[in-house]
């Protein structure tokens, strides 16, 4: 790449991304392809997170490799870009406004690896960890942990063309297809015994599961539990393509909140309140698909030990004020569900589900505009530095230069 | 429904709407209308159930329909609806605020507010202390005694306030407050009944016996027993983090049951009791020859009844002070419910120290007397506005839908379309 076409600060600044999903990746490649050297900075063996293990997009119904291929393909042609896979952040020190980072290698099952830590050091950091999802053994008082019961995320990972079953669904237990299954919405979202926040993906994907398995299962009727269904943008759109099979009643779309999945003989009974007629329900279905919400990854509540490299909060932990990133060696204000709180005078910008609960496409845009935030604060830096340096201000170096 | 094309009617709103929502803590508007609370309720029917539709009434303003509306009594405060709310938005503390507020709606003209709480008591304390006064005047003494004998003190309660006066300011309070609440009890049947002829349908039962059967169930807590999630889950082999913490314990429930159980008991024997002693005297006023007066010696079975119930009064105190302090660690309980037990606390303990402090011979008795009237006296006064309203309130609630069923139009939340199951 010729350095010629940058701006002059470009060629010195040196940026971090925390996370190599799709919002990072994004992020790293907007950046490199400005001329910043970046480093992109990921835990796993692979790259684009949870992305990669999706069964499609939607509204488009294209595999998530698609979208993947094309970013990797550019992060590939920079030779700006540094990758570190199999890496975490190991320790964090701020000297002369520069973000030191200690990073470490581990193996695929989280043990750290030798060599030594190395140190890296950073003009800014941008934070994309991303999300993980609401685990059905927290839902287990209201039934979510009936063998038959499954998470949207799970049955995302069923229907995937190279997952388990090679994209078909069965029944657990006779190993038949399901004649009738249910989905219940907001299961652990907008709860304030489990995450209070909506998690915004969830109806969308719903929708996209519902003409998914309706088109791939002709035998199959599906009931939807619903608050209410939430999906912004044209993501409304996936419904017109499922009007055909609520005219012939092989989907139904409920407004009730079923409070626990009750065992019946081989079946799964759902009592619940329609909420427009005002009349009890308790229909019986063979698969129960519960469409858990997005916990950010640097979550301080409930962290599952073992299941992340970096260290955890204490349980239980129910602070009133903004906690700090403990997760995360990093001086990161986090808001109270856990999602990072930018601070871009520091120059630590975010990215991605790390911020709040969005979809893909979102996602891309939110770590293209990380990108764009963080060159911001590297032009400003380098023309502070400069006059300092001009004004031969030594006293300067030591406090961060305003942005 | 169709979007409002026309001007949206004025919304009328009563005088104690705001206060309302405080009452239920402020958090009514969260409700989102998911509809778990109905499902949760164990006592909840399955049409139209409560209170997922109160919480929307709440929410519309739609007063007309909340005060036709009985299902606020069906429900019997057990608090699962709450704890398992998703949106904190605490359907029982509605449930009791609409309770709260149809006894003060039937009741007619509320108390203000400098009565509500301690009040009442500290005006029946100024009123009882004035005729003590009043009295000293009279006789030239603060403590009379009789002397049966050269040497004895014996204290004797009638000499400072004669039973006569007793009779005639709590029979003429007793008068006014059965008015209050006999009007209520008209204007809560009114609202519940609904326009037109009411068809019935079905076996045809006595009016006698449903009110039997009303009070039996409510007398005796057999409601209460019912207070339990259907198909409670056993709990997890490893009691991990996902036991039953939200749901109200079998504990709980079951102080709700024996507290409730003990006071109807001991409230009924005290008030025979009560009875049987103004009997006598007035037995002695006609010139009877079986009249008797007050005090009964201390081994009299009437007399020792009465103290058994004082003792079931103080322990059915406990119980629900119990459950209170229980319920209270997830959601709101209303503060009347707090006031009078601690006045049904206040009202035995006095009388019970009143009565050994006359045995004693000391004349602290006197004192602890006048408080033990006052907070009786408070009892009584404010009975229309208390949780103890429910005592008709509920009773008739109770036996509305268990004669005429209680789904009528104007509290249908919406058509019933027939679906295909």
């Amino acid at each position: 790449m010729n350095n010629v076409a940058f701006p002059s600060f470009a060629s010195s600044a040196v940026l971090a991304v925390l996370g190599g999903g799709i919002s990072g990746l994004t992020a790293a490649v907007e950046a490199a392809e400005c001329g910043i050297s970046t480093h992109l900075i990921e835990i796993s063996p692979n790259l684009g997170g949870r992305v990669r293990s999706f069964s499609s997009y939607f509204p488009k119904f294209c595999p998530p490799s698609c979208g993947l291929e094309l970013l990797e393909n550019r992060l590939r042609r920079q030779s700006r870009a540094t990758l570190h896979l199999s890496t975490r952040l190991a320790g964090y020190v701020q000297a002369d406004g520069r973000h030191e980072l200690v990073l470490q290698s581990i193996s695929p099952d989280g043990r750290t690896l030798s060599p030594m830590p190395f140190s890296l050091s950073c003009d800014a950091v941008i934070i994309a960890t991303g999300w993980r999802p609401y685990p059905l053994a927290y839902l287990a008082d209201r039934g979510a942990d009936h063998p038959l019961c499954l998470s949207n995320m799970q049955l995302e990972r069923l229907l995937s063309s190279d997952g388990p079953t090679r994209g078909c669904l069965l029944r657990p237990d006779t190993g038949k297809p399901p004649q009738r299954m249910a989905f219940l919405q907001c299961a652990g979202s907008r709860d304030v015994n489990h995450l209070p926040h909506c998690s915004a993906v969830c109806c969308s994907a719903t929708l996209k599961h519902c003409r998914i398995l309706l088109e791939r299962l002709p035998d199959l009727r599906i009931d939807v539990y619903y608050m209410d269904v939430r999906t912004p943008g044209r993501l409304f759109l996936l419904r017109d393509s499922l009007v055909e099979y609520e005219r012939t009643g092989r989907l139904r779309f409920l407004p009730a909140r079923p409070f626990r999945a009750v065992p019946d003989g081989q079946e799964i009974c759902l009592p619940a309140e329609n909420t427009q007629t005002g009349e009890r329900l308790a229909h019986r279905y063979d698969m129960v698909v519960w469409a858990t919400g997005m916990r950010p990854s640097l979550s301080p509540h409930d962290m599952p030990p073992a299941a992340t490299a970096w260290p955890n909060l204490p349980e239980n932990w129910q602070g009133p004020s903004l906690p700090r990133a403990e997760a995360l060696p990093l001086p990161l204000l986090l808001d109270r569900q856990g999602f990072v709180l930018e601070d871009g005078e520091a120059g630590l910008f975010a990215a991605g589900c790390a911020v709040k609960p969005m979809n893909v496409a979102d996602s891309v845009r939110s770590g293209a505009a990380a990108a764009m935030r963080a060159l911001g604060y590297l032009h400003q830096r380098a023309r502070a530095f400069s006059r300092e340096g001009a004004a031969s201000d030594t006293s300067a170096r030591q406090g961060r230069p305003h942005a | 429904m169709p979007l409002a094309a026309e001007a949206p009617a004025p919304v009328r709103r009563p005088p104690d709407a705001s206060r309302l929502l405080h009452d239920a803590g402020n958090k009514a508007l969260a409700c989102l209308q998911c509809g778990m609370c109905g499902v949760v309720c164990p006592h909840a029917a399955d049409v139209s159930p409560w209170p997922r539709k109160e919480m929307l009434w709440l929410g519309w303003g739609e007063h007309e329909r909340l005060h036709r509306d009985p299902d606020i009594w069906l429900c019997r405060d057990c608090g699962h609806c709450s704890q398992l709310c998703p949106r904190g938005a605490d359907p029982a503390a509605v449930m009791a605020a609409l309770r709260a507020a149809a006894c003060r709606r039937l009741s007619g003209r509320p108390l203000p507010a400098w009565l509500e709480g301690w009040g009442l008591p500290l005006l029946g304390l100024l009123g009882w202390a004035l005729v003590w006064l009043i009295r000293f005047m009279q006789t030239g003494v603060w403590f009379p005694v009789v002397r049966t004998a050269p040497d004895s003190n014996e204290i004797l309660f009638a000499a400072l306030y004669p039973v006569g006066l007793i009779d005639a300011i709590f029979l003429l309070t007793a008068l006014i407050v059965l008015l209050i609440l006999s009007r209520g009890a008209y204007r809560q049947w009114q609202d519940y009944s609904p326009p037109g002829t009411l068809l019935r349908l079905g076996p045809r039962t006595s009016a006698l016996s449903d009110l039997r059967a009303v009070l039996r169930d409510g007398l005796f807590g057999r409601d209460f027993s019912r207070c339990r999630l259907p198909d409670t889950p056993p709990p997890p082999p490893d009691g991990g983090a996902c036991d039953s913490r939200q749901t109200p314990s079998a504990d709980t429930i079951r102080h709700q049951r024996r507290g409730h159980l003990l006071l109807t008991a001991s409230l009924l024997v005290l008030a025979a009791a009560s009875a049987y002693v103004a009997v006598g005297h007035w037995a002695g006023l006609l010139g009877l020859s079986w009249a008797f007066a007050s005090p009964l010696p201390q081994l009299n079975p009437v007399k020792l009844a009465a103290n058994l119930a004082a003792f079931t009064l103080l322990l059915g105190v406990w119980h629900l002070l119990r459950r209170r302090r229980a319920e209270q660690r997830h959601r709101r309980l209303p503060p009347q419910g707090r006031h009078m037990l601690f006045l049904f606390f206040g009202i035995t303990l006095s009388g019970l120290v009143a009565q050994w402090l006359r045995l004693a011979d000391m004349q602290a008795a006197y004192a602890a007397y006048t408080l033990h009237l006052a907070l009786v006296w408070a009892l009584f006064a404010g009975l229309p506005w208390s949780p103890l309203a429910h005592i008709v309130y509920r009773t008739l609630a109770l036996f509305h839908v268990r004669r005429y069923g209680r789904c009528h139009p104007h509290t249908l939340s919406a058509s019933f379309a027939p679906k295909d199951v």
